[in-house]
């Protein structure tokens, strides 16, 4: 193969015009790539090296950071369908609908989950979701309210102190919602404590198959969202809020814009920052999404250091999930107290749930912490689908393992789940019954795990692909099997591929009657 | 706890340092954990990828990889348990693996990648971006297909890949590794040596390892100037010395041949004899003549290639066996201006600092030197030090590697250095830039440097050069406003009939602004061959005897008399071109060139090869028939470098020590021994056993390096001169503490004339400028090494595309090149680095002896030629039809015009 060098100047002028408002700075190389991809559908090897030339980095720099994002085609355009291959839609028929449109001669392609469960199977033509292949139901596309900007909206009712802030948010016993449930509190604490410029990040990169709480807070408040972030960069005393949104959800963000550009009246000398995701289900852990905002591929860090001391550019860093903004909001709003006491079963608060499945009513639901699965179903979700009974549930996507129908009654909270060895993660409820075949379901999941694998560490690198292979063979082998899940969950770098060992764990465990 | 964390590792107490990792305790304890990629012997980064040296710590609930983490106080680490063999053998199991999927890519001559081997480590993408910053490798893809790429995806020939074989250095599986030097048949008769490399003057030092006497590999130390990097040369290039062209016995011209360089075989030109008789005739021959002629009647050239203790025998040869002064070498062809001016100015012909200073400058100020080609390793050090801030500011007609770490390039036209330097000095004076302490306190000549300055407004000067005027003031600004700034220059500087004036004016605006003396700073003449210091610091100078004392001075001369028991002529000798001069009127017969290659490199080479032709009695010693052994009545066969031990002395002004690695091929000798045997054949009794005898004699003589000796240099590798006693350190910086003049103040020179001797005319419109490539550095080594070959196998001159296009030129065709001083044919390729008119030679490959083009016209102060300028003409060599650029270029606005401006 050749080695493209800069010599065309067609297509130097060319590209250039498509990227003349990107600064050149590394931090925006994802964001000159989107711009070129989105005109020309995919980015060549020739604008790779201009790209190189421009933001003065090496060619290899820009290839790798390329190819790692899966929303950019290299070369070669795709076609502009991607069919959404996710467990819900997939549940709903989506294979055959790919095997259909490719006997057609069209050739779609596939996408992990795009975070529209409820409305699946769904698909993206061209940037936007959609959900051509069922007609929308008004309730399951979810009640727009229209977003009232008043000043009570966009400012705290009771003016707070930062320390009054930190107080209520500790009383609430607020942890962040993106999988890790770590407390609120004691992150922003952490980052207040260590020395230099901090930064706040918005993770909005909800990547985890039957998740899409965020972006129903997205659509539905992202004033509240905003407002929480912004709150967040004073109490912490930051100047700067990055806002990393996935490319699938990038339709809403002229919207965000336009409520970020009200709400920052009210916050002097706070600036947001917003940059687009390109594909890629690691970059929902915390180094991973810094590693993209900084215009790298998407591998995630060792910690220590953790990004509350050595974050985004070398600064403490505050990164929290959309939905804990979300809730910082409405914690700071309602008190303490208030958030508190929804909690059942000793457990503290209340959460979105992102119900997906054969349950009636798919969709977000506003639950108590410590809820069970099968309460869940019934008071929120209309019970489960017409001629579907309960077989088995991930109660955390992909990552968070599988139960059986028989732990329905255990509640859905950190502590109790872990006991079973699973994870509550973000609350994506996926519903399976007899009508699916869990070890399918699991099967994709490791395939996707394999897939969405950064690469970097041996146990997830090699394992998650061995795990696929495994789970396709004739009959599990359940010692190996075992022996492979234990590796990733303790081995790995990162929550990826403990993730993966957590889901091939339980697996064995409660389908298996496995150690 | 006092200085550490007490934890217990398998049960036992161990304190740990605050930076060592649970891994560097238990190796510390012999306690083995098995790990893959990491080396935690090295100071490399810990991947931590493999996770392969995992270990349990009580409490935690995923294991840890030791090779990152620390422990913590009172924690209780296992490094075994039934969990951790569990997870081993499972990920053991895992890294077998299946069929091979991925290629092996064996396109590149001297590296395979094979990705089956690979484990993804990244180590080498650090090596090659971090520590060389050549950013070609890098990891790409995710998860399973993770894999090294080059560039963006393309085989290893086809990128950008230098072949630093940094990434071979590190990777931890053989992944990456070299194809280059003879297989190895027996494991257990390699012996390793350590050697300094034979290419050029950073002086890295190298492990070659020999197996039959064939070198089998050659991997980088931690040498103090390397530090553990080599480039391509050192790397892959060493196998030169066991090429079946090298010599292997003394020859003799056989009676009645004409001296011609025209023969392909040599047989028909030499006959081999015997070492007695080939240095009988060499000897007497060059004594005939001196009897009949007088002493000054014969010269000697020496080699800036071979060791010192080489060159310090070669000029007591000439000075007390032949009684003559008329010693030189080739550094006066390359860095002679440099030490003319620096000597002149502060005392001192050496840099004034090292390399290494680069990371401690915030402003790297290079001129008419390309490192990343000439001197790569150097160059790695000026890219760690802007990827770790410094700014870097090119000035140089040519474009080159370094450009893209540059903060501000100044492409100026060639030849115009004098009136650029002279401006920024103006421009600093004019805005009150200047560093007036220092200069009150360590500086004399401001006011004429200030008044010359005058002549050449900013605005003028702009034009002249063909620079924009703000980003003259810009580069003016940033280098006086710098708190540290190195000053490195190269031959883009020195080779020129004002190459003197340049350096002069270089020094001036170094010393203006008080860039000297400091770390981060320094007066740093980047010198060209592996011993290109050492040659004129042992005395291989016709107006010096060693460490730069006159030999016009009595009490000089007394001493040496005092030390040699001869007399020594008080008449300084004859440079090098004059001495082709003098052989051209008549006043020479007889030359002595001792691994030097006049052939080849000097300026106006038709000329000078028919004065070698005309000489009545040539003596070459090297180690292959160079261009100048063609003319040669005797030649002796000399040892490479790889062959013998001595010292040699690099770019930082470090002496250092290399080693025999192997043995000479047939009956090829040390020079040294050579030297002293044509000696004792000319009535002086010389008894050295080896080259430590004569450094031992060299120290005492030279009070520069009067501290360092043998068994010292052995002990400590290296060592920075000055270095007056043997308690004393060495000298990393000079002029600490004032400058080495008589009132420790330096002198500013004003510089007297700027214009280039060659001037283009409609029938040479354009200007050459000469150079090395990355490969080709001594063509008569590199190009008889098979990688180096491989990577760089045709000869050619390179032009700007414009230009091409105008001349209907294509890459690859074959063109008549001219000059007003000869020509040569060649071929043709496209360069981006070149601006329109601008075109350049590579000066050391016998293939294009691209100095019969250049002319002899002389610097008056160094006695250096003008070869960085050369107006030439291009034109299609085969066309019937001649299509001569002039014409075509007629009406062109880009074309270079004629300096007119003459301010002296």
């Amino acid at each position: 193969m050749q080695n493209p060098q800069l010599n065309s100047d067609h297509t130097k002028l060319d590209v250039a015009s498509f990227i003349t408002h990107i600064p050149r700075q590394r931090d925006f190389l994802i964001e000159a790539m989107h711009c070129i991809h989105d005109a020309f559908g995919c980015i060549t090897r020739n604008h790779l090296a201009f790209l190189a030339n421009e933001f003065q980095v090496s060619k290899a720099e820009t290839f790798e950071v390329a190819v790692f994002y899966d929303h950019f085609q290299i070369d070669h355009p795709q076609n502009a369908i991607a069919l959404c291959m996710g467990p819900a839609c997939r549940m709903a028929g989506a294979e055959a609908i790919y095997l259909n449109l490719h006997s057609q001669g069209s050739k779609p392609s596939e996408a992990s989950c795009l975070g529209a469960c409820n409305l699946a199977p769904a698909a993206m033509f061209n940037n936007s979701r959609f959900a051509p292949f069922i007609k929308l139901d008004s309730e399951a596309k979810g009640e727009k309210k229209p977003i009232n900007l008043t000043s009570q909206s966009l400012t705290l009712p009771v003016p707070l102190s930062a320390e009054q802030i930190l107080a209520a948010l500790e009383s609430a016993e607020l942890r962040g919602f993106g999988g890790a449930g770590f407390p609120t509190a004691a992150k922003w604490r952490s980052v207040i404590a260590a020395e230099g410029k901090p930064y706040v990040v918005v993770n909005a990169d909800e990547g985890e198959p039957g998740a899409f709480k965020d972006r129903y807070c997205l659509e539905q408040a992202p004033e509240k969202v905003l407002t929480g972030a912004l709150v967040a960069a004073s109490v912490v005393g930051a100047q700067a809020i990055y806002f990393y949104i996935r490319n699938e959800y990038y339709d809403l963000i002229d919207k965000l814009i336009s409520v970020a550009e009200t709400l920052v009246a009210f916050y002097p000398g706070i600036t947001f920052h917003w940059r687009r995701g390109a594909g890629s289900y690691v970059c929902g852990e915390e180094t991973a999404l810094l590693e993209s905002i900084e215009g790298r591929p998407a591998i995630p860090r060792h910690k220590p250091p953790y990004p509350a001391q050595n974050g985004l550019f070398g600064m403490p860093t505050l990164v929290n999930n959309v939905e804990t903004f979300y809730w910082v909001y409405e914690v700071l709003v309602n008190g303490p107290q208030w958030f508190a006491d929804q909690g059942l079963r000793g457990e503290k608060g209340v959460r979105l749930y992102s119900v997906s499945g054969r349950v009636s009513k798919p969709g977000v639901f506003h639950a108590p912490i410590g809820i069970t699965l099968a309460e869940l179903i019934e008071d929120y979700c209309g019970g489960m689908a017409a001629d579907h009974t309960l077989q088995a549930y991930f109660p955390g996507g992909a990552s968070g393992g599988v139960l059986p129908a028989s732990l329905a009654d255990i509640p859905m909270s950190y502590r109790a789940l872990e006991n079973f060895g699973a994870s509550l993660g973000s609350a994506s409820v996926i519903v399976l019954s007899q009508h699916d075949n869990v070890q399918d379901v699991v099967t994709q999941f490791m395939k996707f795990f394999s897939l969405e694998s950064c690469g970097q560490c041996a146990p997830c690198r090699l394992g998650t692909v061995e795990a696929s292979s495994l789970l396709t063979q004739p009959s599990l082998d359940l010692r190996q099997s075992n022996n492979l899940a234990e590796l990733m969950e303790i081995a790995s770098i990162c929550g990826l591929g403990q993730g993966a060992g957590r889901l091939l764990m339980t697996y064995v465990k409660h389908f298996f009657g496995g150690k | 706890m006092p200085n550490g964390i007490l934890f217990e590792l398998d049960g036992t107490s161990v304190v740990a340092s605050s930076n060592e990792t649970i891994l560097d305790c238990a190796l510390r304890l012999g306690i083995s954990i098995q790990h893959q990629c990491c080396h935690p012997e090295k100071e490399l980064p810990r991947p931590g990828r493999c996770r392969s040296c995992l270990v349990e710590v009580e409490g935690e609930r995923v294991l840890k990889a030791s090779c990152r983490e620390k422990p913590r106080a009172g924690a209780k680490v296992f490094t075994a348990s039934d969990r951790l063999q569990n997870c081993r053998e499972t990920l053991a199991s895992l890294s077998k693996g299946g069929p091979s999927r991925k290629s092996i890519d064996d396109s590149h001559p001297a590296l395979i990648l094979d990705r089956d081997a690979c484990i993804q480590c990244g180590l080498c993408v650090y090596a090659c971006r971090d520590i060389q910053g050549q950013d070609v490798l890098g990891l790409a893809n995710r998860g399973n297909h993770m894999e090294v790429v080059f560039d963006l995806d393309t085989d290893i020939k086809s990128s950008d890949c230098v072949a630093c074989g940094q990434c071979i250095e590190v990777c931890p599986t053989g992944a990456l590794r070299s194809k280059a030097y003879s297989k190895i048949s027996n494991e257990s008769s390699i012996r390793s040596t350590d050697i300094i490399c034979p290419y050029c003057c950073v002086g890295c030092s190298i492990k070659v390892e020999v197996s039959d006497n064939r070198i089998v590999n050659a991997s980088a130390l931690e040498g103090p100037t390397n530090k553990g990097r080599l480039c391509v040369k050192g790397r892959f290039g060493l196998d030169f010395v066991q090429h079946p062209d090298r010599l292997t016995v003394p020859l003799i011209r056989i009676e009645g041949v004409p001296k011609s360089a025209e023969f392909s075989d040599w047989r028909t030109v030499f006959r081999e004899t015997t070492w007695d008789e080939a240095l009988d005739f060499a000897a007497t021959g060059l004594r005939r003549l001196t009897d009949k002629h007088g002493p000054d009647s014969i010269a000697l050239f020496g080699s800036l290639k071979t060791c010192n203790e080489d060159g310090y025998l070669l000029q007591k040869l000439a000075r007390i066996a032949f009684g003559t002064n008329n010693v030189d070498h080739p550094t006066r062809l390359c860095h002679a201006s440099s030490t003319a001016a620096l000597l002149e100015s502060v005392g001192m012909g050496a840099p004034s600092s090292q390399i290494s200073e680069c990371s401690r400058a915030d402003v790297i100020f290079l001129i008419g030197a390309n490192p990343s080609t000439s001197h790569p390793v150097a160059g790695s050090f000026i890219r760690n030090a802007v990827r770790s801030g410094s700014k870097l500011i090119i000035v140089d007609p040519r474009g080159q590697p370094l450009d893209r770490f540059a903060s501000h390039i100044l492409r100026f036209k060639a030849g115009t250095d004098v009136v650029l330097l002279n401006a920024l000095i103006g421009i600093i004076i004019e805005e009150e830039l200047i560093d007036r302490s220092f200069i009150d306190e360590h500086v004399d000549g401001f006011e004429e440097i200030a008044n010359r300055c005058k002549d050449f407004p900013p605005t003028m000067a702009a034009d002249i050069c063909g620079v924009e005027i703000d980003l003259l003031r810009t580069i003016a600004r940033e280098y006086a406003t710098a708190k540290a700034a190195m000053t490195i220059w190269g031959m883009g500087m020195t080779q020129h009939t004002h190459g003197t004036n340049n350096i002069r004016s270089l020094i001036s605006l170094a010393l203006i602004c008080g860039h000297v003396g400091r770390p981060g700073t320094g007066l740093y003449p980047i010198r060209g061959h592996n011993n290109a210091q050492g040659a004129p610091d042992s005395g291989i100078l016709p107006h010096y005897l060693p460490d730069y004392q006159p030999v016009a001075s009595p009490e000089v001369r007394k001493k040496f008399e005092a030390a040699w028991g001869r007399s020594i002529p008080e008449k300084p000798g004859l440079t090098m071109i004059e001495v082709m001069k003098a052989i051209e009127d008549g006043n020479i017969f007889g030359l002595y060139a001792q691994g030097a290659n006049p052939a080849l490199c000097m300026p106006g080479l038709e000329k000078v090869r028919n004065a070698l032709a005309s000489l009545e009695h040539l003596v070459v010693q090297d180690i292959f028939i160079t261009d100048t052994a063609k003319y040669a009545d005797v030649i002796l066969p000399a040892a490479a470098l790889l062959e013998k031990e001595g010292t040699l002395t690099n770019i930082d002004r470090r002496i250092q020590i290399t080693h025999a690695a192997m043995s000479s091929p047939g009956e090829a000798r040390p020079d040294w021994w050579i030297i002293q045997e044509i000696a004792n054949r000319c009535g002086v009794n010389w008894s050295y056993s080896c080259p430590e005898d004569v450094f031992e004699e060299m120290r005492h003589l030279m009070p520069s390096i009067t501290g360092i000796s043998w068994s010292r240099l052995e002990r400590e590798k290296s060592i920075q001169y000055p270095c007056k006693d043997s308690d004393h350190l060495g000298t990393p910086f000079l002029f600490e503490n004032g400058f080495n003049t008589s009132n420790r103040r330096a002198r500013l020179v004003p510089a007297s004339s700027w214009k280039p001797g060659s001037i283009t005319s409609p029938e040479f419109p354009l200007i050459m400028t000469t150079g090395r490539t990355l490969e080709h550095l001594t063509g008569t080594m590199s190009t008889r090494s098979t990688v180096l070959n491989a990577l760089d196998p045709i000869a050619c001159i390179r032009m700007n595309a414009d230009d091409m296009k105008l001349l209907n030129l294509n890459d690859n065709d074959p063109v008549l090149v001219r000059s007003r001083e000869g020509s040569i044919e060649t071929l043709v390729k496209a360069d981006p680095a070149l601006a329109k008119g601008l075109v350049f030679a590579p000066y050391c490959l016998s293939a294009l002896p691209s100095n019969k083009l250049t002319s002899p016209a002389m610097d008056p102060s160094s006695r250096t030629a003008e070869m960085k300028f050369s107006a030439i003409s291009v034109e299609r060599s085969s066309n019937p039809v001649k299509f001569t650029y002039s014409s075509a270029l007629a009406d062109e606005s880009n074309h270079v015009p004629l300096p007119t401006y003459s301010p002296c």
